[in-house]
């Protein structure tokens, strides 16, 4: 009974301090970080934190904003606790959004405070703000039922499930930042009123922005980056009014790199769909020559998007890495590899089927 | 003889002493009335004695037929007195007449261990209509039964049965070893002598059965097993057992074959959850409330704000309460059972959280943790597993989820060394084995 009773009070002696009940704890739903211009303090730390209520009601979520300027991120989070009354808690924080000056100004490296941090979700999503990330945290979307589920539902596909959102968790993120051959990709969130508008990307380099995809060609980055179906290919229809929708229910990607002197990159996507919207009359012609129309357009909008990726410089597709993988590389190859990659010629196939017209006849 | 039993029993109240003398010849007679079908003595004594009296027919009757034993020894008088025989000395010679009262005379209705579309009969108090109970329902040749008597005081009679061509003998000798290591004063239970036998009065679980169900001793005798019926008890000790035979129900065998498999995961799930949901709540709450969904965690957020103490303080309120609730409806009479029960559920459900002494999210816990307690089919098990939930709520609150997931590997680690009757406690192959054994058995009887 002894051992027991002196068992027990080492136990109590061992347990450490992280205990702090659910209520005592701030929430924070999503942080933004902005560049600030002052050399002494360059980054502006904003958090989102959540007032939470045992009601859940749509637009009943109620949040609080608070802000400060550090030299760096691990100290403005620290300094920020001053303000609050209960202790800050990012195992919520699903958001993370950086002003666009940051990422023209600062340095990527600074950033591994967020994969450093034990309470940071890897699945937690990246994305920049336009102008600037306080702007973004300021908004409230009317339709929110609880704090900070607006951007959880935008870009968790569980929400919205839009070809134009492009969505970075933090493991990818940093896994682009570091890996040969990869560059990372941002979602640029602008506002609206009381809406988030998320259509285009933002490709950078290992450091800096190098550039921003217009919403269409958001769009087939995605389908072909992040096979992201639910997606259209639209063309006019020839010499009727009127265009040619289809959706795109399933698509597969495959990507082959040769092995000459300055490889050629050919990619292969297959796109299953129904046609959603059409002209008269046009059900009863012949598909095939529509999906091959489909197909010519897809591709010839394709190969120009890959060749402006390529003019700035960038590789969100992870080509660099796939000719690595493929051909057993080491550094000198990738070398070479970055020698070449501004000549390299893009050839894309695509094989269109449309599966029917939909549900009438 | 009289004398005699006067001597050893000093002339207690309740006992007649006779001399009858019914005009030719005389008889001494003896017994407790109390203990006595007074009809059979009746019947079997004072009718052939008075006004039927034949002396060629009387003396063949006493030697003949099978109620009548003949007593030679006087130092066990006493004994046959008390368990409820009439001693009765004619001619010099004294015999022992068992006329001993019944109470039951049919099978009990299952209390414990319902079934749905099962049988319905289950063991009574008495060892004899239990023992026909067994009988019937493995009516083989190979079924051994073995007879000893326990107790100082009580004299209680018990039975071992198993079927001596499957019976699993190690575990057999180690029954009769430890059975004979036992000394106690009063034997009144089943459960009693289990927990003597096994040799592990401190074990967390179960490590016998106690079954009031025939149907589920059949089976386990046909299993390997031995059985064990102690007078005075309508629950039967089935030994060895594994964990896995404590979370069986006979309608298990009843019911259609996934039908039976998809109960017993509900089952296996709900001893789980009644196990770990409190401390979960505990370090979920305290400890890592990223573990939630964020709906939920800023609903569990916001339904704690009123609550002025920590949540393992809660969870104590709470389980208090309800463990007090349960064990208050198990030993209230009938008629006032209904009435703790409402007051309880009041309690309970709404004023609790009300007052804002535990959050609405607590209440649900507190419930799950009751209603999946009673899933489990055993009664001793289901006390085991009650007992564990606060083992699991004291690593909680120490150490959060790591204390959690850390008991359970400690608590898994335990059942694989525990043993009953020599035979591995957690053992998942061992029903297989038992089959094909089994099997081996019928052919070769």
């Amino acid at each position: 009974m002894r051992k027991i009773g002196l068992l027990i009070a080492i136990f109590a002696l061992l347990s450490g301090c992280g205990i702090k009940d659910i209520d005592k704890r701030f929430f924070v739903v999503t942080t933004g970080i902005d560049w600030t211009g002052n050399p002494e303090k360059p980054y502006r730390v904003s958090l989102r934190l959540a007032i939470t209520s045992s009601k859940l009601e749509s637009g009943s979520s109620k949040t609080e904003i608070i802000s400060t300027d550090a030299a760096s991120l691990a100290e403005g989070v620290r300094h920020l606790k001053s303000y609050v009354d209960k202790e800050l808690d990012f195992g919520h924080c699903r958001t993370f959004i950086m002003g666009k000056q940051l990422l023209e100004h600062g340095n990527l490296n600074a950033m591994s405070w967020f994969a450093r941090r034990r309470d940071i979700q890897r699945v937690a999503n990246f994305a920049v703000g336009e102008p600037d990330a306080l702007s973004i945290l300021r908004v409230q979307p009317i339709s929110e039922r609880y704090p900070g589920n607006a951007l959880f539902l935008t870009f968790n596909r569980e929400g919205t499930e839009s070809p134009y959102i492009v969505s970075i968790p933090l493991f990818d993120f940093t896994r682009r930042h570091f890996e040969m051959g990869l560059d990372p990709v941002l979602p640029i969130i602008r506002t609206a009123e009381s809406t988030y508008i998320v259509d285009r990307v933002l490709l950078l380099d290992k450091n800096n922005m190098r550039l921003a995809l217009d919403p269409a060609e958001t769009q087939l980055y995605n389908m072909t980056a992040n096979r992201i179906d639910k997606s259209e290919l639209v063309m006019p229809a020839r010499g009727r009014d009127g265009r040619i929708v289809m959706t795109v229910s399933q698509i597969r990607t495959k990507i082959r790199i040769s092995h000459a002197e300055v490889p050629q990159i050919t990619m292969t996507v297959k796109l299953r769909g129904m046609l959603e919207e059409s002209p008269p009359n046009q059900l009863g012609e012949n598909w095939k020559e529509i999906e091959r129309q489909l197909g010519q357009q897809f591709s010839d909008r394709m190969e120009a998007l890959l060749e402006k990726i390529r003019d700035a410089g960038v590789d969100p597709y992870g080509f660099g890495l796939h000719y690595l993988a493929t051909y057993f590389g080491g550094k000198e190859d990738f070398k070479h590899w970055q020698s070449v990659y501004p000549n390299v010629k893009f050839k894309v196939v695509a094989e269109v089927k449309v599966t029917g017209p939909g549900v009438v006849r | 003889m009289l004398d005699r039993i006067k001597s050893i029993l000093k002339d207690p109240a309740d006992l007649t002493m006779e001399t009858m003398d019914n005009g030719y010849t005389r008889m001494e007679l003896c017994f407790f009335p109390s203990m006595c079908d007074l009809k059979e003595i009746k019947d079997g004594i004072l009718i052939p004695f008075s006004y039927r009296f034949d002396p060629d027919e009387f003396r063949r009757m006493l030697n003949s037929d099978l109620c009548f034993i003949e007593a030679g020894k006087p130092e066990e008088w006493g004994n046959m007195l008390l368990k409820g025989c009439a001693l009765l000395e004619y001619e010099g010679k004294v015999f022992c007449y068992a006329a001993i009262r019944k109470m039951q005379d049919k099978p009990a209705d299952t209390e414990v261990e319902a079934s749905l579309q099962g049988p319905q009969s289950a063991f009574t108090e008495d060892l004899d209509l239990n023992t026909y109970l067994l009988r019937l329902r493995y009516n083989s040749p190979t079924l051994q039964a073995e007879k000893l008597e326990k107790g100082e005081l009580s004299n209680t009679r018990i039975m071992i049965f198993y079927d001596r061509n499957l019976v699993d003998e190690p575990s057999l000798e180690e029954l009769r070893k430890k059975l004979k290591n036992i000394e106690m004063k009063l034997v009144q239970a089943s459960g009693q002598l289990g927990m003597y036998m096994g040799g592990s009065r401190f074990s967390m679980f179960p490590i016998t059965l106690k079954t009031e169900r025939p149907d589920r001793i059949a089976q386990l005798i046909q299993r390997g097993k031995v059985a064990l019926l102690v007078d005075g008890s309508r629950f039967a000790i089935a030994l060895p057992v594994r964990f896995f035979d404590f979370m069986h129900a006979m309608d298990d065998d009843y019911e259609p074959f996934w039908m039976g498999r998809l109960i017993i995961a509900f089952r296996y799930i709900g001893m789980l959850l009644s196990m770990t949901l409190p401390s979960l709540y505990i370090s979920i709450s305290s400890y890592n409330p990223e573990f939630f969904r964020v709906q939920l965690a800023f609903s569990v957020d916001g339904s704690r704000a009123a609550v002025p103490y920590p949540s393992f303080i809660e969870v104590f309120i709470m389980l208090f309460m309800i463990e007090a609730l349960i064990e208050a409806s198990i030993r209230l009479p009938r008629f006032v059972g209904s009435t703790a029960a409402t007051v309880g559920g009041l309690i309970l459900g709404q004023a609790a959280q009300q007052a804002g002494l535990v959050s609405s999210i607590m209440i649900i816990v507190t419930s799950v943790v009751a209603i999946s307690n009673f899933v489990i089919p055993n009664s001793s098990f289901s006390y085991s597993i009650r007992a564990m939930k606060y083992i699991f709520v004291v690593a909680s609150i120490f150490y959060g989820m790591v204390g959690v997931i850390i008991t359970m590997f400690l608590v898994v680690v335990y059942l694989c060394n525990l043993r009953s009757f020599g035979q591995p406690y957690l053992s998942l192959f061992k029903q297989g084995e038992e089959q094909r054994r089994a099997r081996r058995g019928a052919e070769s009887s």
